[in-house]
């Protein structure tokens, strides 16, 4: 959270303490519980976390598509230096696309079936600059973008149903960064595809962070694919920032037991042997109140002080924040864990 | 236990208006070749895993091997038995005796059916008639898949349990029937993280206990390799490589295999960003296979013979196959 | 079974499915009561002073007035609720069973059983109801078994084809493949797998059944072709219409007809809160 305060000047987006509600059947559920993080120019910073954990939703908050049963309970948005959460409709028309954005799990679902994908990036390119560039030169910096995702340049005439998952993913992709927003947010860009499919878009989204500059908010579910990427990261636990900072201090030494388990629980292909752990048990509902730290219930260290209280993030080195009460302790903590939850999921030879 | 020799399927292509026209032209049927001529086998208490792309043919052999589809070629045997001819009792015996896990664990329970209800059902079917002697059973198997405390789980409904409970509830409904044939087609990649090692756990246990033969379908490599006692690696319906899992992880010989292993994302972490390999291009279509190796069109190795010949599957080491020009000439 | 305690609590907790539940329970008791609640013999003529009460606008002595045979219209539309009642619900759960049925057959079966059924349903919807319902009525003679049997007859269409896209999607579904995997029979998996999760849309297709066949059989009724020997509020209408009373005498043609409007539009609130219930997306956009 103290990344909020640092220097304002290089922040390109800083989210404050944000807080979403769900309405549902009667009940409000906190899916976004007191997120703060910042994103630098050029940066890309992954937010990771289990299913419901509210990493979408911090994206739809940020963009401001929450779906109509959800809402801002608090917090701020500042997109270089202005509040963006309380925009109205026509400015956010004017921010997304231009200066955030988006690029889906399910690129099927963002692209309209029934037009050459063609004339949906040009419509984009026209719905938001006023200055009007022919259409032919419209066209040719959409084939220019194509070729930066490495697509060919004439299956921009082609409707979405003929490429292949993959293609699909990049022309989104394509899309997105069409109109040089300062932040790309891309959520599960690789979960609908395959091992060697993923592993392009990987190196796409790197290289587009990379060599081009672009700064990118990457959710996702694997730590794996955050590795591969991401300068920062943000571990999130039932609504929560529960550890972030700079991802080697964060994943090479955790001091969250939910980020100690998630980095124990991935089986690595270079380590075939490792013991995987499994925690048992799931996240709170989200309808439920909760008094002290959310991971509480699952987290085998916990003591009567975190069902009570609900920790604060400290700083425990530049750059790397954690909100738990007994972070003296991760040292031992990481020990242990792999010995309370290890699996024998690799026989014991 | 399981014995698959040369199984083949393919799929005739729905006709469109359009489609039909022109192939009455052709007067030639298109089909789409999902499995293409695979062989291998499991023992009892082995785990075998086979990756690759979706679309490689993967969760048809899983339907061939449970008798769901018929085979186009080539059959199945269990415990010696062709399953394609088996009528009666035999089909009877046979179906209690293959079972599934599915990807879905929400999808694949009755929503309208309670844990115990769920669990029941297989065991109804089979005729197992005396209602104590069923309940003995399904609390054997919910313990086995580690649903406890039992009285807490019996009378819920799907949607009131958890991701990893509702796998654990497939597991058990799986399992209730005693079967000698489990497959689990990508039973922990819609689960959370934290949890899926729990389960393979109890699967990796209960093929051992059960003396079980498991088909572990999947394209996570990292997961295939920390599992199974074997794998196969299937492109465009074809067996390409097949060994002990170290061999395939460690030392993989097919080219296919190597992109397939190269492109797994590490959890490694360091400040400058190694670029993962992966190969460009598509598989290819499954209607008009390519001429020769189907993986030639891909394959920074291609050489002539690729082109001509289609490269049969040979032993390198004792249980270690490829099928590959490149490799041992 | 608990799922039933909550739908009935969600549909009372919508403000029409209350309406709804409670003018049609209200209905009801008057069909089961009416013997206690009549105040008069509903076709027995009323005399006042020895002389016929034909068409008396409604005073003390007869609440509603009387009709043009000088009969108490009150007890005649009191009784009226029970044809209503009677036809609605079992012309409704008659439609609904053989709709579900030809419905999941086809849906589960396809193929040529399902274009048959299908083609089957395209007729039934090709048929038009009254000239129908007269024909047939022509044929078997007017009784309210025959009414009955002419609306089920033609009316499962709808819940047909709707069954048969849930059950088109629902056999796909991976729970099916599972129930396969353990050696289920077609029988047993259409029956015990999917008629369940078909079983609440049959439960609404039963309530606004009972609007249509309310509002059907008033059709009949009205056109003369009604069951002669049961009072029906559509029959009310019918001798109102033919005896040229309903020009004058607003006592007679008014309660029929707003029993039979308040009737259906109950039917239908009943269904359009249990639409909800089903249909949980529906649910979202009204709270």
């Amino acid at each position: 959270m103290q990344a909020a305060i640092e220097n304002e000047n290089e922040m390109l987006l800083q989210v404050d303490d944000l807080k979403v509600d769900y309405q549902m059947e009667g009940a409000v559920g906190r899916a976004v519980d007191g997120v703060s993080f910042a994103l630098r120019k050029g940066e890309c910073i992954g937010l990771v976390g289990e299913s419901g954990s509210g990493k979408s939703t911090i994206a739809k908050a940020i963009l401001k598509l929450l779906p109509s049963n959800g809402a801002l309970a608090g917090g701020r948005v500042i997109l270089k230096g202005r509040d963006i959460s309380h925009f109205t409709e026509e400015e956010m028309d004017a921010i997304r696309w231009a200066e955030i954005s988006l690029v889906p799990q399910s690129a099927m679902n963002a692209l309209n079936p029934v037009q050459r994908i063609s004339s949906q990036m040009v419509e984009t390119f026209l719905a938001h600059q006023a200055k009007a560039d022919s259409r032919k030169t419209l066209l040719d910096k959409c084939q220019q973008l194509f070729e930066m995702v490495g697509l060919s340049r004439n299956r921009i005439f082609d409707y979405p149903h003929q490429f292949s998952g993959g293609m699909r993913q990049r022309a989104t992709i394509a899309m997105a960064i069409a109109l040089e927003p300062s932040v790309v947010i891309a959520d599960e860009p690789t979960t609908a595809l395959d091992v060697i499919m993923q592993a392009q878009i990987i190196n796409l989204l790197k290289s587009l962070s990379e060599d081009k500059g672009v700064s990118i908010i990457l959710i996702t579910h694997d730590i794996s694919i955050v590795a591969q990427i991401c300068q920062r990261v943000g571990v999130m636990y039932a609504g929560r920032l529960v550890e972030s900072g700079d991802i080697l201090k964060v994943f090479n030494n955790p001091f969250h037991p939910y980020t100690m388990g998630l980095k124990a629980a991935f089986p690595t292909i270079k380590e075939l042997k490792k013991t995987l752990i499994s925690i048992p048990g799931s996240p709170p509902l989200l309808t439920k109140r909760l008094e002290g730290c959310c991971f509480s219930d699952r987290c085998p260290f916990s003591i009567e002080q975190c069902q009570r209280v609900i920790p604060h993030t400290v700083t425990i080195r530049e750059d790397h924040y954690v909100a738990c009460h007994r972070i003296e302790y991760a040292e031992r903590f990481r020990k242990e864990i792999i010995d309370i939850f290890g699996t024998r999921v690799r026989g014991q030879s | 236990m399981i014995e698959v020799k040369d199984l083949q399927k393919s799929f005739a292509v729905k006709e469109t208006f359009f489609s039909a026209f022109t192939s009455l032209l052709k007067k030639k049927e298109k089909r789409i070749r999902a499995v293409n001529g695979i062989s291998f086998s499991i023992h009892a208490g082995e785990i075998m895993g086979v990756a690759g792309e979706s679309g490689c043919g993967k969760t048809t052999t899983a339907m061939l091997l449970l008798g769901l589809y018929r085979p186009s070629g080539g059959k199945v045997l269990f415990e010696g038995m062709d399953i394609s001819s088996l009528k009666g009792t035999e089909l009877r015996y046979f179906r209690r005796k293959a079972q599934l896990i599915f990807q879905d664990p929400y999808e694949s329970l009755n929503p309208r059916f309670t844990v115990y209800r769920t669990i029941e059902e297989p065991l109804i079917v089979n005729r197992l008639r005396r209602k104590s002697e069923r309940r003995e059973k399904i609390m054997k198997a919910m313990e086995k898949a580690k649903l406890m405390p039992l009285e807490a789980f019996c009378d819920k409904y799907p949607h009131e349990l958890s991701g990893g409970e509702r796998q654990r509830v497939c597991i058990a409904r799986a399992i209730v029937l005693e079967p000698v044939l489990l497959i689990a087609d990508e039973a922990t990649s819609m689960l959370d993280v934290s949890i899926r090692a729990g389960i393979l756990e109890i699967i990796k246990e209960l093929t051992e206990e059960m003396k079980m033969a498991t088909l572990y379908i999947s394209h996570d490599m990292s997961l295939l390799g920390s599992i199974c006692d074997k794998i196969g690696i299937m492109y465009a319906g074809e067996i390409v490589e097949i060994g002990r899992s170290e061999d395939i992880i460690q030392s993989p010989l097919h080219p296919y295999t190597r992109a397939l292993i190269e492109a797994v994302p590490v959890p490694e972490f360091r400040r400058a960003k190694l670029k993962l390999k992966a190969i460009a291009g598509e598989p290819p279509d499954l209607v008009n296979l390519p001429r020769g190796c189907s993986f030639r069109l891909r394959c920074e190795r291609a050489i002539k013979a690729c082109r001509t010949s289609r490269p049969k599957l040979f032993e390198v080491k004792q249980g270690h196959f490829v099928a590959c020009h490149q490799v041992g000439d | 079974m608990g799922v039933w305690k909550r739908n009935l609590k969600l549909i009372l907790h919508n403000p029409m499915g209350m309406f709804g539940v409670a003018t049609l329970s209200t209905f009801a008791l008057l069909a089961i009561f009416a013997p206690l609640i009549m105040p008069y013999d509903p076709m027995k003529c009323q005399y006042i002073d020895g002389e016929l009460a034909r068409l008396q606008p409604p005073s003390m002595h007869f609440l509603l007035g009387t009709t043009h045979f000088g009969r108490d219209v009150l007890s005649q539309v009191i009784i009226g609720s029970r044809v209503a009642l009677i036809v609605g619900s079992l012309a409704a759960i008659f439609l609904t069973f053989i709709g579900t049925n030809i419905g999941l057959v086809a849906g589960y079966c396809g193929g040529r059983v399902d274009s048959l059924l299908m083609r089957l349903t395209d007729i039934a919807f090709g048929i038009p109801f009254i000239p129908f319902a007269f024909l047939l009525i022509a044929l078997v003679g007017p009784s309210i078994w025959n009414i009955i049997i002419v609306i089920s007859f033609l009316m499962w269409r709808t819940t047909a084809r709707v069954i048969r896209s849930q059950v088109l999607s629902l056999k796909e579904r991976p729970f099916i493949t599972a129930a396969k995997v353990s050696g289920a029979s077609h029988l047993r998996i259409m029956y015990v797998h999917i008629l369940p999760n078909v079983l609440p849309m049959s439960f609404l297709y039963i309530a606004l059944g009972i609007a249509w066949s309310t509002l059907s059989e008033a059709s009949l009724s009205f056109l003369g072709i009604g069951d002669p020997r049961m009072i029906s509020w559509g029959q009310m209408l019918y001798y109102a219409f033919i005896t040229g009373s309903a020009r004058t005498a607003w006592w007679y043609v008014l309660p029929p007809g707003i029993c039979i409007a308040l009737f259906v539009i109950s039917a239908f609130m009943v269904g359009q809160a249990y639409e909800e219930v089903v249909n949980p997306r529906l649910r979202k956009r009204n709270s």
